[in-house]
């Protein structure tokens, strides 16, 4: 049998890394990893090297941006799913052309994270 | 509910690519000039008085018409005759989805239903007060995404029933919880609510009961403010609007500095009310 995507994710809020990893979970995927800002991202990113990383915007001292700029520059095949409240059309361009895989938009339901997450493969 | 665009809510569907988003969005931009950029070519503006018009576009809510007159740039006619060419020539995103065969027709037209079904906004009534306050349009399209999501996340009915310039302090059962988002000038939304309301906000929210996790429910409420927000600045066309992290401040706390102005709307639940605020300078 296949293995699970393994998933790091990061978000500031509690509430939503629970709400996500409850969602992966059901969703049949593996969750290695949380961090709470950029800096912890990519350290756990080099640590635990995920399959992909589901990654917040609007996250204190190292946002969203910059940890996929710096994500991107680690290793440029990272897979990053983008999943932020926010939702305008310069933030959607500004991380896909920045190298994100797909990007959505809270409030996610499971099929949206579904669908990201198995057009990695 | 929705406030993605066109692009953004085929993309979560799957059925655009990121390749073929941002081709799409690159060719959009190429096709479509915007209303200043046919002022220049048709001679009618600078590109100096252009930036003028955006810097100040980037200040109100008018538009960059409305503004090129008020700042006495271009009469209404030239006006007129700039949207003629922008209608005659535009090239709807649908379109292009079409003719670079990304998508058929009957998806398209399909997709774009089921887009402006998501996109519907609530009817909410309002009183002069909101009509003449100079952040009218962010007030009313904040109500009705806030009154959706109520409705969405926490499963809740949310009515407006009463608008004031009254400043309140938070008690001491209630919590507030506000976040600045940049238009990018700063202001700040939020609400006063009782621990009530945001477990049972969160409660749905995360589907478990966290009652008596306090630092749980703040947080959940916290998210929920900032999904609201992040879809709010998704609406707007400005660019580089931007969100700081939500804040929790409990009574005694000051949640207004560095403020000066401020508008308050008063939302009932079948069960409660609580405070929506605005702060501005």
């Amino acid at each position: 049998m296949k293995s699970p995507l393994q998933i790091l994710i990061v978000d500031d809020a509690l509430t939503m890394r629970m709400v996500l990893k409850k969602q992966l979970t059901n969703l049949g995927f593996e969750v290695v990893g949380e961090a709470e800002d950029g800096r912890e991202a990519i350290k756990k990113y080099a640590e635990l090297t995920p399959d992909a990383v589901m990654l917040d915007l609007v996250m204190p001292k190292f946002d969203g941006k910059k940890t996929l700029q710096k994500l991107m520059e680690i290793d440029e095949n990272a897979k990053v799913i983008i999943c932020s409240s926010l939702g305008a059309e310069e933030d959607v361009e500004f991380c896909l052309r920045a190298g994100a895989h797909s990007y959505i938009q809270k409030p996610y339901d499971a099929e949206g994270i579904k669908i990201a997450l198995d057009s990695l493969s | 509910m929705s406030n993605k665009f066109f692009g953004q809510f085929l993309l979560e569907k799957g059925l655009l690519d990121k390749t073929q988003l941002l081709t799409a969005i690159d060719l959009q931009k190429t096709l479509n000039p915007t209303i200043g950029q046919i002022a220049i070519e048709e001679g009618f503006l600078t590109e100096a008085n252009a930036s003028k018009i955006n810097a100040e576009q980037q200040r109100t809510d008018e538009r960059f018409g409305d503004l090129s007159i008020s700042m006495g740039y271009m009469t209404e006619k030239q006006i007129d005759q700039l949207f003629q060419i922008q209608k005659n020539g535009r090239k709807f995103f649908g379109e292009i989805l079409v003719d670079q065969g990304f998508l058929s027709e009957k998806t398209i037209t399909e997709e774009l239903a089921k887009h402006a079904k998501e996109k519907q906004q609530i009817t909410i009534q309002v009183n002069d007060t909101i009509a003449d306050h100079p952040h009218s349009k962010l007030i009313l399209n904040t109500l009705d995404i806030v009154v959706k999501m109520f409705l969405r996340v926490a499963k809740i009915q949310l009515q407006v029933s009463d608008i004031t310039n009254i400043k309140e302090d938070i008690k001491s059962n209630q919590i507030a919880c506000s976040q600045t988002m940049y238009l990018p000038e700063p202001l700040k939304l939020g609400w006063i609510m009782e621990d009530n309301l945001m477990i049972s906000i969160a409660n749905t929210f995360l589907d478990m009961d966290v009652s008596d996790q306090p630092l749980v429910f703040k947080d959940a409420t916290s998210e929920f403010l900032n999904i609201i927000l992040g879809n709010i600045l998704a609406n707007r066309k400005e660019q580089q609007t931007r969100l700081d992290p939500p804040q929790i401040s409990e009574a005694g706390e000051d949640f207004q500095t560095p403020f000066q102005r401020h508008f308050q709307i008063k939302m009932s639940t079948p069960d409660q009310d609580f405070i929506l605020f605005l702060l501005y300078n």
